[in-house]
């Protein structure tokens, strides 16, 4: 067995992120101690990255050695949170964050992404040893949940985890977080619930299960106890992320601005990352702290210049701030290698022309600045909400209401299920004092299409399945990426092929609604139990037993 | 001021010394079987308990300064015992001194795998100085706490007298203390065997 695991271990991959290159010189002799040869190297994020990338497709490492501090501001956190974000590289990859005695409080931090393990100065090649070997175990003894986890079988991974922590595994605390972030991401809050409490029962204050027990408490609509239990958790755990980003939300989704901004403010003071900035700098625009928005936007666009997690988005903010603080100059200035950069991006190419036409306005250039508006327009109807929603403030800016409107309009019928949108709209005709029209281009449009969807569904439910099927395909047709309009089409279709036996057209048209659904809404409970009926339907028609 | 000089040089003299620690392992591994070998056993053993120690004093400073704080997380006591035995490097005088393990734990228990291993090598470093033959190292409940535990076959505590700078027993006893479970706070508690010889007790709630 030792023989097998010592093979397992010589076989790895092996990246080595230092910027002290003693270190990396230490860290590579102790892995050649181990076995391990096959040992690349890099001196920082960037080199990092560029390393990852070069192996992604070829030889990708099945295990990476960071350090935390990596000089020039970066640390080993953010690294990893960018990796894992992108999936640069294989979920199975291992992860061992290295630290120092006097700096592991600090990182040992609960976000989204956590290292597999951590290793503390000065370590041997021993202690590396035992903890790769303690790592493959537990993956070893969670694999084949976690590989139905990754196949999209939630409810099955939910089970094989549940039968894990009951079988009175030394993984029993692993088993249940996972088992409770099934439940979660099928939005079976009650039943998660009780498997937070059921670790917490084990043992009292343990980070993730009180915050997932707070969040599971939100998520089931019982906001005021999951607000006051995040501030105990976020008091309790000075250090844990994840309890300061989870406060944002509820202040968000209360409409408590200033607070959300604070709490995004001490997220992003723990560990800095691009995306925390850019959440710092997104809620200081909606709250009009306009210097702080810049010195956000500033931060980001400065940190990933340069860095493939480079966005021309942040330029775009950037530039909108300077327009909002009277300096439209510098505003276009930044635009535009942006725009000459990132030509095919019609979303940026829509929200640049947007900001550039208000930088103009405000630079009195009126006739640049109608240019730019009208080519902003025209470029909508090629982009996504958020994209139009830009366009829709310039063109109330500029005094083009009745473009505006029409574009707000669209905006919310694309998606009038998705409650970040209607905010955006409401507050982009807010801020435009244009809250009256509100009621008529936002509330009505999320009423219209719920009417419709309804009506498809009574139909369908009467019998009607080829009026309710036309309707349906009809609103699908017009709005091919809102959520809700996509589930009752879906639903729709699954009934007339549960009823009347599969045919190739309605067959094909279910399949491409729920591939749509899977990138838009992906794991939420109806989806994935539309998913499982389709396949129910497929396989009863595949062994001759469909009716 | 004195104070953080004095912690800067430790730490650079930490760092040069796992570097100095790391290179030795490595001679020490290709010596095996040559004349050198023992020498270089030597050397290296001396290097990881001077870098033990030194570790040791920065936690202990650190726990003055700013208080020492346990990062809990769910180990297998049993595989960590095994894990701090095998990680153990005996100096060659001390090489006939037999380790032995044995737990009756529970499956998993919330403790700082990092502390709690800086603990019992200091523990081990002490029992050194006393056994005639053999170590145990063990593991089981006691009262609601899960309870660590290193035996020697020594002369027995009274003999013992006060380790040189009594950091190894300060230094368990802050690391005890960072433990908690609501009310229980864990505690060391140090007496003579059953059999003889000296016990050192973790206790962790």
């Amino acid at each position: 067995m030792a023989t097998l695991q010592g093979s397992r271990i010589s076989r790895l991959k092996a990246l080595l992120i230092d910027d002290m290159s003693g270190m990396r010189t230490n860290l590579r002799t102790q892995l050649q101690q181990l076995g391990i040869n096959d040992v690349a190297q890099a001196a920082s994020a960037k080199d990092a990255l560029k390393t990852i990338a070069a192996r992604a497709s070829n030889q990708p490492f099945d295990l990476v050695l960071c350090d935390y501090n990596l000089g020039n501001g970066t640390n080993g956190q953010q690294l990893l949170e960018h990796v894992r974000e992108k999936n640069l590289l294989l979920p199975v990859t291992i992860w061992f964050m290295i630290t120092a005695e006097s700096g592991y409080d600090n990182v040992a931090t609960a976000s989204n992404y956590a290292p597999d393990d951590y290793l503390i100065k000065p370590f041997t090649a021993a202690n590396l040893e035992s903890r790769l070997l303690r790592h493959f175990e537990r993956q070893d003894e969670l694999e084949p949940a976690l590989k139905r986890m990754t196949a999209g079988d939630l409810q099955g991974a939910a089970i094989d985890f549940k039968r894990l922590a009951e079988g009175g595994s030394k993984f029993t605390m692993d088993a249940l977080r996972l088992q409770a972030r099934c439940l979660t991401t099928l939005h079976r809050h009650d039943e998660a619930k009780a498997v937070f409490s059921q670790a917490l029962s084990i043992r009292r204050q343990v980070p993730w299960a009180e915050l997932g027990f707070a969040r599971a408490m939100h998520d089931s609509g019982d906001v005021e106890k999951a607000h006051a239990a995040a501030v105990a958790i976020a008091a309790a755990n000075p250090k844990l992320v994840g309890a300061q980003e989870f406060l944002a939300e509820i202040h968000e989704s209360r409409g408590e601005e200033l607070q959300a901004l604070e709490a995004l403010r001490k997220a992003e003071s723990i560990v800095p990352s691009a995306s925390r900035t850019r959440a710092l700098g997104e809620m200081a625009m909606r709250v009009g702290d306009l210097e702080l928005a810049k010195t956000a936007y500033a931060k980001v666009v400065a940190a990933t210049h340069n860095s493939i997690t480079k966005s021309p988005y942040d330029s775009a903010a950037l530039a909108q701030v300077y327009v909002d603080t009277g300096d439209s100059a510098k505003a276009l200035e930044l635009l535009k290698p942006a725009q000459q950069a990132f030509g095919d991006d019609m979303a940026f190419q829509a929200i640049a022309a947007a900001v550039e036409a208000l930088a103009y306005q405000g630079a009195d250039d009126d006739e640049a600045a109608g240019a730019a508006l009208e080519r902003a327009l025209s470029l909508v109807s090629h982009t996504n909400p958020q994209a139009a929603l830009a366009v829709s403030k310039a063109c109330f800016a500029m005094g083009k209401d009745a473009d505006g409107e029409r574009v707000v309009t669209a905006a919310v019928r694309a998606d009038h299920e998705d409650a970040q949108l209607v905010a955006a709209a409401k507050r982009v005709l807010k801020n435009a004092g244009k809250e009256h029209v509100s009621e008529r281009i936002v509330d009505s449009q999320v009423r219209d299409i719920l009417r419709l969807t309804e009506q498809a569904l009574a139909m369908a439910k009467q019998a009607q399945l080829v009026e309710a099927q036309t309707m349906v395909e009809e609103a699908a047709t017009g709005l091919p990426r809102n959520v809700g309009v996509l589930v009752a089409a879906a639903q729709i279709n699954l009934l007339v092929l549960s009823q009347q036996g599969l045919d190739v057209e309605t067959t094909a048209r279910v399949r491409r609604y729920l591939e749509t659904l899977d990138t838009l809404a992906p794991g939420t409970e109806r989806v994935v139990k539309m998913g499982a009926f389709f396949r129910e339907l497929l396989l009863k028609a595949r062994t001759g037993t469909a009716t | 001021m004195k104070d953080a000089l004095v912690t800067t040089v430790v730490h650079d003299l930490k760092n040069a010394l796992a570097s100095l620690t790391v290179s030795i392992a490595h001679i020490a591994k290709r010596t095996v079987g040559s004349e050198l070998e023992s020498d270089t056993q030597k050397v290296h053993a001396a290097t990881v308990a001077l870098s033990q120690r030194l570790v040791s004093f920065l936690t202990l400073y650190r726990s003055r300064q700013t208080g020492l704080s346990a990062q809990l997380r769910d180990n297998c006591p049993g595989d960590f015992l095994a894990e701090v035995a095998a990680g153990l490097v005996l100096p060659p005088e001390n090489i006939s001194i037999k380790i032995s393990i044995g737990a009756d734990s529970p499956a998993f228990w919330f403790f700082d795998d990092y502390l709690v291993r800086m603990a019992l090598e200091a523990a081990v470093h002490n029992a050194l100085k006393f056994a005639r033959s053999e170590i145990h190292l063990g593991c089981g409940m006691k009262d609601g706490f899960l309870v660590f535990s290193v035996a020697d076959d020594g002369p027995g505590l009274g003999i013992h007298g006060e380790p040189s700078t009594g950091l190894g027993t300060t230094l368990c006893q802050e690391i005890a203390r960072a433990h908690t479970n609501g009310e229980l706070v864990g505690k060391v508690e140090l007496q003579s065997g059953a059999e003889g010889g000296a016990l050192f007790e973790l206790w962790l709630p």
